[in-house]
C-alpha cells in the first residue's frame, strides 16, 4: 500500500482518496453531522491545495488543520481548546438490531469519556493513526497521549463490560 | 478482559461516510483547487525548475555578448573615423589681419601662425 510519504510533493488528491474514510470520521466527529463534515472538509482541503504542497507526512497535519477549522467555527474557544468530538460517525442505522444496539451504547459510553481522552481514542481507533501521529498532531508528547488512551480505554471497559463479552 | 477484544469490537463497529457523490464533489473541487493554483504553488519538478533557469541563462548570456560585440565594433570604427579627420594640418595656415601694426604696412596682411608658439613669462632684469 502507498503510504502518504511516498506521494509526489503535490498529490493532495492521492492523498484524499486514500485517506478519505479517516478524514470524514473525524470531520463527521468534528462537526456532529454529515453535511457540515463535507463542508469542513472541503474548505481545509482546497485552502491546502491553493497554499501547500503535501508535507512529508501528510496526515497529522490535515487532521490539525480540520482541527483548528472546527474550532475556529466554534467561536469563543481559545485556539489550543479540545473540539467537541461527538461520536455521532459510528453508523446507527444499520438493518441489524443488535449492532444498532451496540452502536448506541459504545456512543453513549464514549460521550461520557473526556473530551480529551475521547478525541485521542477516535483517532487512534477510528482514523486509523499512530501513536507518534497523534502526538505530532496534539503537539504533545508521546507519553501523555499514550497515557490517555490506556485511560480511555479502561473506563470504555468498564461501560462496555456486557458489550465486550457479547463481541468475544 | 483483553484490552485487544475491546479495541477490535469498537473498531469493527460500522461508520457513516461522506457517500460517493460527496466524494466526488470533494475529489472534484481538489482538482479544480489544484489547477487554479498559482503556477509557483503546484510544486513544479526540480529539474523542470533547473532547466526553465538554464535557458533563461543561456538566452541572457547570448543577449549580452551580442550587446558587447557590436558596441566593440561601433567604438572601433568611431576610433578610425576619428583618425581620420583629426590629421595634422598640412598646408600654411594663414590669419588676415585688418590692423595695421606700423603706419608704413600695408593696411592688412597675412601671417602663417603654424609654428608660433606660446610665448614665455617676462620677468624685469635684476630680479
Amino acid at each position: 500500500m502507498q503510504r502518504v510519504s511516498d506521494y509526489d510533493n503535490n498529490d493532495w488528491a492521492a492523498f484524499f482518496v486514500e485517506q478519505r474514510h479517516a478524514l470524514t470520521r473525524y470531520a463527521i466527529a468534528l462537526t456532529g453531522n454529515v453535511a457540515d463534515a463535507h463542508d469542513l472538509l472541503q474548505d481545509v482541503m482546497v485552502r491546502l491545495v491553493r497554499r501547500a504542497n503535501t508535507p512529508r507526512d501528510a496526515k497529522p497535519y490535515v487532521m490539525r488543520c480540520l482541527r483548528n477549522a472546527a474550532i475556529d467555527l466554534r467561536r469563543g474557544r481559545a485556539a489550543d481548546a479540545a473540539p467537541k468530538i461527538a461520536p455521532v460517525f459510528l453508523d446507527e442505522s444499520g438493518a441489524d438490531l443488535r449492532i444498532r444496539e451496540t452502536v448506541a451504547t459504545v456512543q453513549a459510553a464514549l460521550a461520557a469519556l473526556p473530551d480529551r481522552q475521547r478525541e485521542v481514542i477516535v483517532l487512534k481507533l477510528y482514523c486509523e493513526m499512530t501513536f507518534e501521529q497523534i502526538a505530532r498532531m496534539l503537539a504533545e508528547p508521546l507519553g501523555t497521549i499514550t497515557s490517555r488512551y490506556a485511560r480511555g480505554l479502561s473506563e470504555l471497559r468498564g461501560l462496555l463490560k456486557d458489550e465486550v463479552r457479547h463481541a468475544s | 478482559m483483553q484490552a485487544e477484544n475491546l479495541e477490535s469490537m469498537l473498531e469493527s463497529l460500522p461508520t457513516r461516510s461522506l457517500g460517493r457523490d460527496r466524494e466526488r464533489e470533494l475529489l472534484r473541487a481538489i482538482l479544480d483547487a489544484r489547477s487554479s493554483a498559482a503556477w509557483w504553488r503546484r510544486g513544479v519538478p526540480l529539474w523542470q525548475t533547473a532547466a526553465a533557469c538554464l535557458i533563461a541563462a543561456c538566452l541572457s548570456a547570448a543577449l549580452v555578448r551580442g550587446f558587447v560585440v557590436r558596441s566593440v565594433v561601433e567604438g572601433e570604427k568611431l576610433a578610425s573615423h576619428v583618425a581620420t579627420i583629426a590629421q595634422p594640418v598640412a598646408a600654411p595656415l594663414h590669419v588676415h589681419v585688418d590692423a595695421p601694426l606700423l603706419r608704413s604696412h600695408a593696411a592688412h596682411y597675412r601671417t602663417d601662425i603654424r609654428h608660433w608658439g606660446s610665448l614665455a613669462s617676462i620677468t624685469p632684469k635684476g630680479d
